[in-house]
């Protein structure tokens, strides 16, 4: 039949185009698809950036808007005002790098850090201070570790009448080792009492968790600005009842090396407690609060508040050391917590609420419950202030905790959330009255949430007595009580006015502990430099997260799972009682020593 | 013949005298019909001459030819005029020895005997061997002759050779421009309406009686002529040399016109176009012999000009062969100036008259016009006549154009229904002003930068690159030059509409069906491929689906097998034995008109299989033929195609290869389809196939297999999911269809598709050849979709990119489409001849859910996008962008006569992330803020524009930043990033210490880079769907805005930056370069004059090019361009060329000390040539498939 050959040719070509397509999705159906390539920016070191810091001015009497009684005088004696800059010869070890890589044996060591000081009003002028560093040989301890290389400072003091700005250029492209901190004593009067402030970085967005404007209080929002720009600065405030409307646009422009004083209670009085926050804009800037209190004409502490860790869903205060109390006690101390509306995601919204995020949350979390864990780190271990374990936070509303029934001792606070949150801690002691039956003077000092600690270097002003309490903290968010999860090691250095070392001893903690260490007389400077390198802080691979489990590395067969909280207490025994104040390590560190570049190829912000 | 004419060659009858002289060409057809005309001349010629100038020499006399009928060969003779003054030399001179008779030149006495022949006549009458003169012509015309003296050359009315007769010329003349101008119409019926005529131009040499003496003065005719114009010449040279010139109307000849129809060619198809180059040629030739000398430069530059231009309309008329001859015609003639030359020279040497003499001889441009007219309107009256169908074939054709159109109408209507439902959003704010960009989708710029990026063959992304242009910019360019460069926001959201519409009418060449056509329609603009890139911004895979149907339509029409709506009459059908053999047809047309509705081509079921095959020419032959400006047309669409995904062209020339095998003609135009595409991406191509097979030669492979536009990662889904038309897995999120196990929404389409294409495969003879090349376009769809989706092609931020692996999924499912189409064809009408069983439910069944599945897709999808749902096909990255991204100022800057460069900075989500993470992860205490990790992330980028631009990338540069091989081996991928440019690298150390606060001043190096403008987009800047990233992780907006305040702080603390604005924008500092105390002006700009001193001078510039007057300077001077240096790159001083140097990785000229007009641009050996061949060959395509009608049996 003549049909068939068709028939026969249309069934073989239909098998083969068929068998092609077969073919085709075998080959594909047996070859895999290779993973994602991720592709990882250059992750290009830089060399250090000149470091600058701004220092806090002597403290100051608020001028009250009062009828002033002549009978009565605020200030019956002057403060003493000192400040006191600290600058290291050669270099210490740099974050996340082996400690051996800055060879002891080397030739020459590093120069030394130059750092001079200028008052803020007269930037342009001649240094009033200078630390020079750069003369001191490197006092490198037989067989010791590259810790101690540069083991030697410079310290310049002085009587501070303004804001203080201070810089330094990096040392063979390392960033400098130098600090510097403002101390302002009190010994009567309306500001009775020790303020203390380490010098800090500027920065273009400042947190200050303290404070208050209740009748009683003064607190005065201080602005400086060291940069060469003038500065244009907007305030946000949170009070209790959530956050405050401020009136009069809240935008102040700071010209270059100008201040700016504010009394938080004209822009919104009768707040108990007190988050603020500063943006600036053309410049970067330091800011802090004075607070001062007073319990009718008996003076209720003074101290100045710096500037703490951005929200973050951990917060660490360290260096809380309280005397026993009670709970409601006056002089137990507090913990102030906020979770911030509008700067940060709320998680609390139900799921699909919305498909926008971002710029709307403050709308889903304004008067969201936030749950937040509130670990004590004591000196034998973590400790349970009952009733405090777990606090739900309202967000945007500022939320103080009661730190009475806290048992006598040195203490970190760690704060766990799962949102963003601020933390910030006072603690008080209580004096004795000038009469009996007087109301007891009250000395108070703020202190700021920090970061995990790096090598760093707090200045001491001199005269006073110096603490300084350290706290391993544990990596976990929930640490099992008594089963701290590692150990971590650092060496604690004291340094003496001339720059010699005092004390320097290796210091290993488990994690999960505080240590409150007293330093001699003298101690001009206080450096702690993690020896054990516990967890970068991992940028440097992304595609690793940076758990500290993790990276750490082992240790005496102890893993290194845990990271430094640290200050240093200042106290000084007046004739009525106990002032102190809390220095703690800078925040907003400048030295960024890599940064992950890539050439966009897609639409910015994407 | 012989038996027929042999009585007449004994009738008796008075001679003339007279030499009739035949020449032919061999023994042609015609030659016998001649002869005997010859002999039976009521006055017969004193002698006839044949001449035969072949060298076969097949030539007999008919027998019983009188002795004065001689056969002379002259196998040397070129011409007719040749022969015809041969064979009077040679017989003349016999003549002259053996004849008895004196050499008296007016020996008219009539006293030869008929079978002697005179030595020499009066008269020569010449005849070509296929025109034969009635028994009157030579009487008519010595009579007309005899008693006028002055008459020189006289010629017969010619009539066409075969029936019926129609009038072919009486005598001829000339518009003013030698223009030849008969007066008669083709195809008019001599009814003596030109029998008055007498004193006339010119008459052709047919028949043409020439007084021997004037012959022998004028030299007979022009040796460069003939076959044609020779005799219009001669009669020409004639009237100038003082003799009249007649037609005499009496006398007639039929002429056959062999030379002329082409018919000498052997193929019997008369073909007027195959002598056209001679025709035109002769014309020419004549022009130029004619005109008075002065004018004879204007005439060749006239004929050279008019040469192209008439070319170039032959092209668009579709003769290509004609095309041809026009161009060469005028190259030929003015190459032989020698033939010119002579051929004036005779003409003066013979001429007593001026030529204005012959004015009133020449017809008059009314003439010529009225002319023209005539014959439109002939024309058209004659296709008029020719085609009318009958009245109720009229009917019955308006009937179904007015159901297709309201079927069309309804689906356009749905489709754009669907399309504003989901994208009212977005077609809103682009008619309000908005750009449309992210995803893939880069936002548009000026139409300026647009053709400058096509033409220039430079990169201008970062700092510059040598490289084609995406082939996308200039498919895209008329439409971007139509709406000022926003060409994107048409592809993309009329996407769906148009991809519906050019599948319907696609459909239509497999189908006549109106469900069929709607349902392959709303196959195609649901499909998961156009739905998907288009909410990504895959421009280029938009803008391949709409075009694959118009590629496929273009094929079918240029190979002739698409179905055409006919209404064949009662009277048809009986020579159209295929439709009314099939009662399936005729049962279900409309039997009671007599009428019968079929499909023509290759529509014939096997069950009425009487024609061979597809494609057979049958009746309706002339369709067959296909057309050209189809093939053309398929050419442009594959090239938009293909230059909207590279891919595509590979995979269209494997599937072309199997079109070229299973067709049965045509082949050639076929393989044209490829020439356009390969043309437009030979500069790829070239680069792809030229290189050794090292890494470099797969970054070029790269480049082929990439997608133009941002680069946007994706991951190929399942190879059976490809097959059911997904090229990514759909995604399991939340739709306004209710979930089904396994996705069940998404398989039903492509299901039921791949059900009908199979079942197809068991079809008949008539659709075998079509639906198995369906079959094949998948296997090569899936092909290129595997491929290219396991290839990386660029680097994005953060991951490689492989290629996307929708278009060849949108090829596959094409395929898929024409195997169903072709095979569910007339299904209907099978089912009806059947008995009711399983067949027909299980088609119905069949025919609901196929409906319904791709109805549901398009509604649910158009449903989704409206809610901001992500829908099965994810959620839609392409969002409207109603701000500049870039503010005024810094556009002022891009565009001013700085051309200067915006660095954008922002933080690096990437590396925020990774710092959200860290926190998460319980990392005491912040490292975001603390920077304790000591690192921290940025991007970059260099605008021209208003934020990234298509033009800003291509797929070459793109590949370049890859290494490595092109498949993966196991799960580890091939690729891995090159290294960087090295001036790229240079930018990011430099953006690297601008973060970290150590760059010191910064306004050198970024002056240096032609950056004027430094922009922080703001937050709210973000493009895109902002649920997705922000909303999965609330931290990381939170750590991204803190990481942009830092930035920020840098920024404004960063010495020579000035900060100006901050709005919603972003933030914005000027570039601030001093030199000592004063500021300079346009310190940041592209072009800048450094002196040996170091001092700069900023120059104008446009764009990528300078073109500026500069001033006189000191020695040493250097110009550099803010551009990556490159060979290619040509600068000119008052039009010397500049010496380049090195300087550091930047364009450099030396510069003498004079100042000039200074010209810079980008100009590698190899553009011109690129540019010139890209714009012939995609010139020439457009004009060959520009709609014009073939104009057929039309004498040009």
């Amino acid at each position: 039949m003549s049909v068939w050959p068709g028939r026969l040719a249309r069934a073989g070509s239909g098998i083969l185009v068929l068998g092609a397509v077969a073919a085709v999705g075998a080959a594909g159906w047996f070859t895999p698809v290779p993973d994602d390539v991720p592709l990882a920016g250059a992750g290009i070191p830089v060399p250090a950036a000149p470091t600058t810091l701004v220092c806090p001015a002597p403290v100051v009497l608020p001028e009250s808007g009062d009828e002033d009684d002549p009978e009565f005088d605020p200030a019956p004696v002057d403060s003493v005002d000192r400040i006191r800059f600290v600058a290291g010869a050669g270099a210490g070890p740099r974050d996340g790098e082996s400690a051996g890589t800055a060879s002891p044996g080397s030739a020459d060591p590093p120069p030394g850090a130059v750092l001079e000081a200028w008052p803020l009003d007269d930037l342009a002028g001649p240094p009033v201070l200078t630390a020079d560093a750069s003369g001191i040989v490197a006092d490198v301890e037989p067989g010791g570790g590259a810790a101690l290389v540069g083991s030697r400072v410079a310290v310049a003091s002085g009587e501070p009448t303004t804001g203080t700005v201070a810089r330094s250029q990096p040392v063979a492209e390392l960033p400098p080792r130098v600090a510097g901190a403002v101390v302002s004593a009190v010994s009567a009067g309306d500001l009775r009492g020790i303020t203390a402030a380490s010098c800090q970085r500027p920065a273009s967005e400042l947190w200050l968790v303290g404070g208050g404007t209740e009748l009683g209080t003064t607190t005065l929002l201080v602005v400086h600005n060291p940069g060469a720009t003038p500065a244009e600065i907007g305030l946000e405030m949170w009070g209790p009842a959530g956050p405050v409307e401020l009136g009069g646009g809240a935008r102040y422009v700071v010209p270059s090396g100008g201040e700016i004083s504010l009394r938080l209670s004209a822009l919104a009085p009768e707040l108990a407690s007190t988050v603020v926050r500063v943006t600036s804009a053309g410049g970067q800037i330091g800011a802090y609060l004075q607070v001062s209190e007073l319990d009718g004409f008996t003076p209720g502490g003074v101290d100045l508040v710096v500037p703490g860790l951005a929200p973050t869903t951990r917060q660490v205060i360290g260096s809380l050391v309280v005397p026993e109390s009670q709970v409601d006690a006056p002089g137990a101390g507090l913990l102030r917590l906020l979770a911030p509306v509008g700067t940060a995601g709320g998680r609390d919204a139900p799921e699909g609420a919305d498909d926008r995020a971002g710029s709307q949350v403050p709308e889903v979390t304004e008067s969201a419950e936030v749950p937040v864990r509130v670990s004590f780190v004591g000196e034998s271990g973590p400790v349970v202030l009952p009733g405090a374990e777990e606090v739900v936070l309202v967000a945007g509303e500022v939320t103080d905790v009661d730190l009475g029934g806290l048992p006598a001792g040195a203490y970190a606070v760690v704060v766990d959330s799962e949102v963003p949150v601020l933390a910030g801690a006072r603690v008080e002691r209580v004096g004795t009255p000038a009469e009996p039956g007087d109301p007891a003077p009250v000395e108070q000092a703020w202190i700021a949430a920090g970061a995990r600690a790096s090598a760093e270097l707090i200045a001491v002003p001199a005269g006073l007595a110096v603490d300084a309490v350290l706290t391993a903290v544990p990596a976990a968010p929930e640490p099992s009580a008594g089963d701290p999860t590692g150990v971590t090691r650092a060496r604690l250095t004291a340094y003496d006015e001339a720059g010699a070392v005092l004390v320097s001893e290796e210091v290993t903690m488990p994690a999960g502990t505080t240590l409150r260490v007293p330093l001699p007389e003298g101690t001009a400077a206080v450096e702690l430099i993690p020896t054990l390198a516990a967890g970068t802080a991992g940028m440097a691979d992304p595609g690793e997260p940076s758990d500290l489990d993790a990276t750490a590395e082992s240790v005496d067969g102890l893993s290194a799972g845990a990271s430094f909280a640290w200050g240093v207490l200042v106290q000084s025994q007046g004739t009525d009682g106990t002032l102190l104040s809390v220095l703690t390590p800078p925040l907003h560190r400048a030295a960024i020593d890599e940064v992950v570049v890539r050439q966009s190829r897609r639409m910015p912000l994407e | 013949m012989s038996s027929e004419s042999s009585p007449s060659l004994s009738l008796p009858g008075h001679p003339g005298d007279a030499t009739a002289v035949v020449v032919t060409q061999g023994a042609t057809e015609y030659l016998s019909r001649t002869l005997a005309g010859l002999a039976a001349q009521s006055r017969p010629p004193a002698r006839v001459l044949v001449v035969d100038v072949s060298r076969d020499g097949g030539v007999v006399l008919p027998p019983g030819a009188p002795e004065h009928w001689r056969l002379l060969a002259a196998p040397g003779a070129r011409t007719f005029g040749a022969a015809v003054r041969e064979a009077v030399a040679r017989e003349g001179a016999s003549g002259a020895d053996g004849g008895s008779q004196g050499s008296g030149a007016s020996g008219a006495d009539g006293g030869h005997g008929p079978g002697r022949a005179p030595a020499s006549t009066r008269w020569l009458w010449l005849l070509h061997d296929d025109s034969a003169p009635e028994p009157t012509a030579l009487a008519a015309l010595l009579r007309a002759v005899e008693h006028s003296p002055s008459v020189g050359v006289a010629g017969p009315k010619q009539r066409t050779w075969g029936e019926p007769v129609r009038l072919l010329e009486a005598g001829v003349t000339t518009s003013r421009f030698g223009r030849r101008m008969t007066g008669v119409d083709e195809g008019e019926v001599d009814q003596g309406q030109l029998d008055g005529r007498d004193d006339v131009l010119g008459v052709g040499t047919v028949g043409m009686l020439v007084r021997t003496d004037v012959w022998e003065q004028l030299g007979g005719t022009d040796p460069a002529l003939g076959p044609y114009l020779d005799g219009l010449d001669l009669s020409r040279r004639a009237r100038l040399s003082g003799h009249r010139v007649v037609v005499v109307p009496n006398a007639v000849v039929r002429h056959a016109r062999a030379s002329f129809t082409g018919l000498r060619d052997g193929d019997g198809e008369p073909d007027h176009r195959s002598s056209f180059g001679a025709r035109r040629q002769a014309l020419l030739h004549t022009q130029l012999a004619w005109v008075p000398l002065p004018l004879v430069p204007a005439v060749v530059v006239l004929a050279l000009a008019s040469g192209v231009m008439r070319a170039l309309w032959r092209v668009i008329t579709k003769e290509p062969v004609l095309a041809v001859a026009d161009l060469t015609a005028p190259l030929w003639v003015l190459a032989r100036p020698g033939r010119i030359a002579a051929a004036r020279r005779t003409a003066r040497r013979t001429r007593a008259l001026p030529r204005r003499s012959l004015r009133p001889l020449q017809a008059t441009w009314r003439d010529v016009y009225r002319e023209y007219r005539d014959r439109r309107m002939r024309r058209r009256e004659s296709q008029r006549v020719v085609r009318a169908p009958s009245e109720l074939e009229l009917r019955e054709l308006a009937a179904i154009t007015r159901r297709r159109r309201w079927a069309l109408g309804g689906l356009a209507l749905v489709l754009a229904g669907a399309s504003w439902a989901g994208l009212s959003g977005l077609v809103t704010a682009v008619a309000g002003g908005a750009r449309l960009a992210g995803g893939a989708l880069a936002p548009s710029v000026r139409f300026t930068a647009w053709w400058d990026a096509i033409v220039s063959g430079w990169v201008p992304g970062g700092l510059g690159a040598p490289g084609p242009a995406d082939p996308l910019l200039l498919a895209l360019a008329p439409l971007a030059a139509v709406t000022g460069g926003s060409a994107e926001p048409y592809v993309m959201l009329g996407g769906v509409l148009a991809a519906g519409v050019s599948a319907w009418f696609a459909a239509g060449a497999a189908t006549r069906s109106l469900a069929l056509r709607t349902w392959a329609a709303l196959v195609w603009a649901a499909a998961p491929a156009l739905l998907l890139a288009q909410g990504q911004g895959r421009l280029g895979a938009v803008l391949a689906h709409v075009m694959i149907p118009w590629v496929a339509l273009g094929i079918a029409r240029a190979v002739g097998v698409q179905r055409t709506d006919v209404v064949a009459s009662g009277m048809a059908d009986a020579d159209r034995p295929a439709p009314s053999a099939s009662p399936a047809e005729t049962g279900g047309s409309v039997p009671e008109t007599g009428a019968l509705l079929a499909d023509a081509g290759g529509s014939v079921p096997e069950t009425g299989g009487s024609r061979p095959e597809v494609g057979d020419p049958g009746p309706d032959a002339e369709r067959w033929r296909g057309s050209l400006g189809a093939a053309a047309a398929a050419g442009l669409a594959l090239a938009v195609a293909t230059s909207g995904a590279p891919v595509l062209l590979p995979a269209g020339l494997l599937v072309l290869l199997v079109i070229v095998l299973v067709t049965p003609r045509r082949r050639g135009r076929v393989l044209f389809v490829a020439v356009p595409a390969l043309v437009l991406h030979a500069p790829l191509l070239a680069d792809a196939l030229g290189s050794t097979p090292s890494d470099t030669s797969s970054a070029s492979l790269r480049a082929l297999l990439g997608d133009p536009g941002l680069p946007l990662a994706s991951r190929l889904a399942p190879v059976w999911q490809q097959l059911l038309g997904w090229p990514v897995e759909p995604v399991a999120g939340d739709s306004v269809l209710p979930a089904l196990p396994g996705q069940g929404w998404a398989w039903i389409t492509g299901g039921v598709l791949v059900i009908v294409a199979l079942a197809a495969l068991l079809r008949g003879r008539a659709v075998a050849r079509g639906v198995r090349a369906g079959w094949w376009t998948v296997a090569c769809g899936l092909l290129v979709a595997g491929v290219s989706g396991r290839v990386e092609v660029a680097a994005a931020d953060g991951v490689l990119v492989r290629g996307w692996g929708g278009v060849g999924v949108s090829l596959a499912v094409a395929g898929l489409l024409v195997a169903a189409l072709l095979g569910a064809d007339g299904v209907r009408e099978r089912l009806g001849t059947r008995t009711f069983g399983w067949r027909q439910p299980l088609v119905a069944l069949l025919a609901l859910v196929a409906v319904a599945g791709p109805a549901l897709q398009l509604g649910a999808w158009a449903l989704d996008a409206r809610a901001d749902r992500p829908g099965l096909v994810g959620a839609r990255t392409v969002a409207a962008l109603d701000a500049p991204l870039v503010p005024a100022v810094g556009r002022q800057a891009q565009h001013g006569s700085q051309s200067a460069r915006v660095l954008v900075l922002a933080p690096d989500a990437a590396a925020a992330s990774a710092d959200g993470g860290g926190d998460a992860a319980g990392d005491a205490g912040g490292a975001s803020d603390a920077g304790a990790g000591a690192a921290t992330g940025v991007r970059w980028q260099f605008v021209r524009e208003d934020g990234p631009a298509l033009t800003d990338r291509s797929t070459v540069t793109a590949a370049r930043e890859l290494e490595g091989g092109l498949f993966a081996h196991g799960a580890q991928a091939a690729a891995h990033p090159a290294p960087t440019a090295p001036e790229l690298a240079l930018v990011d150390e430099l953006v690297a210490r601008i973060v970290a606060g150590s760059a010191g001043d910064v306004s050198d190096a970024l002056a240096e880079r032609g950056v004027a403008i430094v922009l922080l987009p703001a937050a709210s800047a973000v493009v895109g769907p902002r649920g997705t990233h922000a909303e999965a992780d609330p931290g990381r907006a939170a750590a991204l805005a803190s990481a942009r305040g830092r930035l920020e702080g840098q920024l404004d603390a960063t010495e020579g930056l000035e900060r100006i604005a901050a709005n919603e924008t972003g933030t914005v500092w000027r570039v601030a370069v001093v030199d000592g105390e004063d500021e300079v002006v346009g310190g940041s700009a592209w072009a800048q004059l450094v002196g040996a001193d170091g001092g700069r001078v900023a120059i104008d510039s446009a764009g990528l090019t300078v073109d500026t007057e500069i001033p006189a300077g000191a020695e040493g001077r250097t110009l550099v361009l803010a551009e990556a240096a490159d060979p290619g790159w040509r600068a000119r001083l008052d039009g010397r060329t500049l010496r380049s140097v090195q300087n550091d990785w930047r364009v450099a000229f030396e510069l003498p000390a004079e100042g000039g007009r200074l010209e810079v641009s980008y100009d590698p050996a190899d553009r011109a040539p690129r540019l010139w061949v890209q714009g012939v060959v995609l010139g020439l395509t457009l004009l060959l498939a520009l709609p014009v009608r073939r104009r057929r049996g039309v004498i040009q």
